[in-house]
């Protein structure tokens, strides 16, 4: 029984850094139809900001809430020095963002080196409850991606910028026609999704081994739950992330890795012929 | 208030516009007609800085807006209400509207005006209802409630009877006669409804071939049925 609790609370904690990835993968690509592959970088740079700052003598929690505006800045960098002259050219960004991603990569092992670091847990008790006990930064993590998430569904849905932005989703030259200024709300959106990625990377980091090469990891169940779930909705991210995550892990769990990664694949593809547009595509987003 | 001179545009490299002159005084309400593929839609797109103008001038409010960006030339108070409307479908009444507003700097806690819920009381009837829901005539008010919010000083209206019940053609036509008189309104309409034309413009542009051919006074093209015929035929 308490192994069950540990291997679903574990599983939880997967998700909900797997929804955070997908989120900001998804908001971008929702925005402007770029399909971000330097995602996974932006959000091996939150670990290593993490790696970073703990190094300089800064609090765990203080490089946790650096991340998110380290990654963001460098968004803010390469949206304005790449991606915002290559808008609506799909293809061109997929090429562009894999080519950055590569860069980042580089640029990582030239400053920090290709062998993996560790990044101390802020806290290493665990809290009991009857015979299952469980690390408490995990429970920590979890209540943060709720917060985060949450966060940012509030902005989306209940604020005047993410009704302005769902309407340049829906219709881009409509709402420039209505005096909105796309080109910001392109730029505020990549920023977003950018910083969401250095956050979750940030997060997670006391729990993997930050290398080089950490980002493929996340990236990948993060594009198949956005595949699965459908990427017109944001909640299409939480059922796909749910389904994705939750089967990646349980299967790890029980079976293996790599079966783990067959049925993930196997799940993909059966949703997929059956609902191409994903679970809760086909419904408009804005 | 906009003044089009030897206007060129169109498509990617298909051009489309050859050379487009044209006034819309102050206050004026002018109708575009021509036969299909004539560049009526395209000209509309071209002046809201949706389409690039290739060579030429567009002149709003005795300013150079040629090659300026879509949201300044709105800002500037020219608005736009798209053929096929454009509503955002699942999104409120209400926030369709509100969306012509707060897209403006300043606009975030902006109110929708009441006159607009004046011209189309239906609008304040159906507030919160789900924009999509709503008949094509009412969207069709919607569209240019939603152009109206932010008190433009020129509206370009592109088909606003395309896919509407014949019944409403009627009152749309009278509401925006009505708003060009109370508000003061210039527009400039595309439209191939002759009753919408007659009700609401003065002056009526023919386009041809990417060129504006002739232009008439209302009262002359609804005298001399001719000059419809000559155009408009197939």
């Amino acid at each position: 029984m308490a192994e069950i609790a540990i291997i679903l609370l574990n599983m939880a904690s997967y998700v909900l850094v797997l929804v955070l990835v997908a989120l900001g993968l998804v908001v971008v690509f929702g925005m402007m139809r770029v399909i971000n592959m330097a995602h996974g970088e932006l959000f091996m740079l939150g670990a290593y900001t993490v790696v970073w700052l703990q190094a300089a003598g800064a609090p765990f929690w203080l490089a946790v809430a650096a991340a998110p505006v380290v990654v963001g800045a460098v968004g803010l960098v390469i949206e304005a020095a790449l991606i915002r002259h290559i808008y609506r050219r799909p293809l061109d960004t997929i090429l562009a963002t894999w080519g950055l991603s590569i860069a980042l990569k580089q640029a990582v092992v030239l400053i920090w080196g290709p062998a993996s670091h560790s990044v101390a847990a802020p806290m290493a008790a665990a809290i009991g409850v009857g015979d299952v006990t469980y690390p408490v930064y995990r429970l920590l993590l979890m209540a943060v991606a709720v917060a985060i998430i949450a966060a940012v569904f509030w902005i989306f849905l209940r604020t005047d910028f993410g009704l302005v932005a769902r309407a340049v989703i829906a219709r881009p030259d409509t709402a420039a026609a209505l005096g909105i200024d796309t080109r910001r709300i392109y730029r505020a959106s990549f920023v977003i999704g950018t910083a969401l990625a250095g956050l979750a990377g940030a997060l997670v980091a006391p729990l993997i081994s930050v290398d080089p090469q950490m980002g493929l990891g996340y990236l990948i169940p993060a594009f198949i739950s956005i595949m699965v779930g459908g990427a017109g909705p944001l909640a299409g991210v939480l059922v796909g992330g749910g389904l994705v995550g939750g089967t990646n892990n349980l299967a790890t769990v029980w079976l293996s890795p790599v079966v783990a990664q067959i049925v993930v694949f196997l799940l993909a593809i059966v949703i997929i012929r059956l609902r191409p547009q994903g679970l809760l595509g086909g419904r408009d987003g804005a | 208030m906009l003044r089009l001179r030897g206007l060129m545009g169109g498509y990617g490299r298909a051009a489309v516009l050859h050379g487009v002159d044209l006034d819309v005084p102050a206050g004026g309400v002018v109708a575009l007609m021509g036969r299909n593929g004539m560049g009526k839609t395209t000209l509309l797109r071209t002046c809201m800085g949706l389409l690039p103008a290739r060579r030429g001038e567009i002149r709003f409010k005795d300013r150079d807006i040629t090659g300026m960006a879509t949201h300044e030339i709105a800002r500037q108070g020219l608005a736009y209400v798209p053929q096929g409307r454009e509503i955002f479908d699942a999104l409120t009444v209400e926030q369709n509207l509100r969306l012509g507003l707060i897209g403006l700097p300043g606009g975030r806690d902006a109110q929708v005006p009441d006159a607009v819920y004046d011209w189309f009381p239906i609008l304040a009837e159906r507030r919160r209802q789900i924009a999509g829901t709503l008949s094509g005539g009412q969207q069709q008010m919607l569209a240019i409630g939603r152009a109206l919010a932010r008190r433009p000083d020129m509206l370009l209206l592109d088909e606003p009877t395309e896919g509407i019940q014949p019944s409403i053609v009627h009152e749309i036509a009278e509401t925006v006669a009505r708003i060009a008189a109370d508000a003061g309104l210039t527009v400039l309409v595309v439209e191939q409804n002759v009753d919408l034309v007659l009700t609401t413009a003065r002056t009526i542009a023919f386009m041809d071939n990417g060129r504006i051919v002739e232009a008439a006074p209302a009262a002359a093209v609804a005298a001399d049925g001719a000059i419809l015929a000559r155009h408009l035929s197939l």
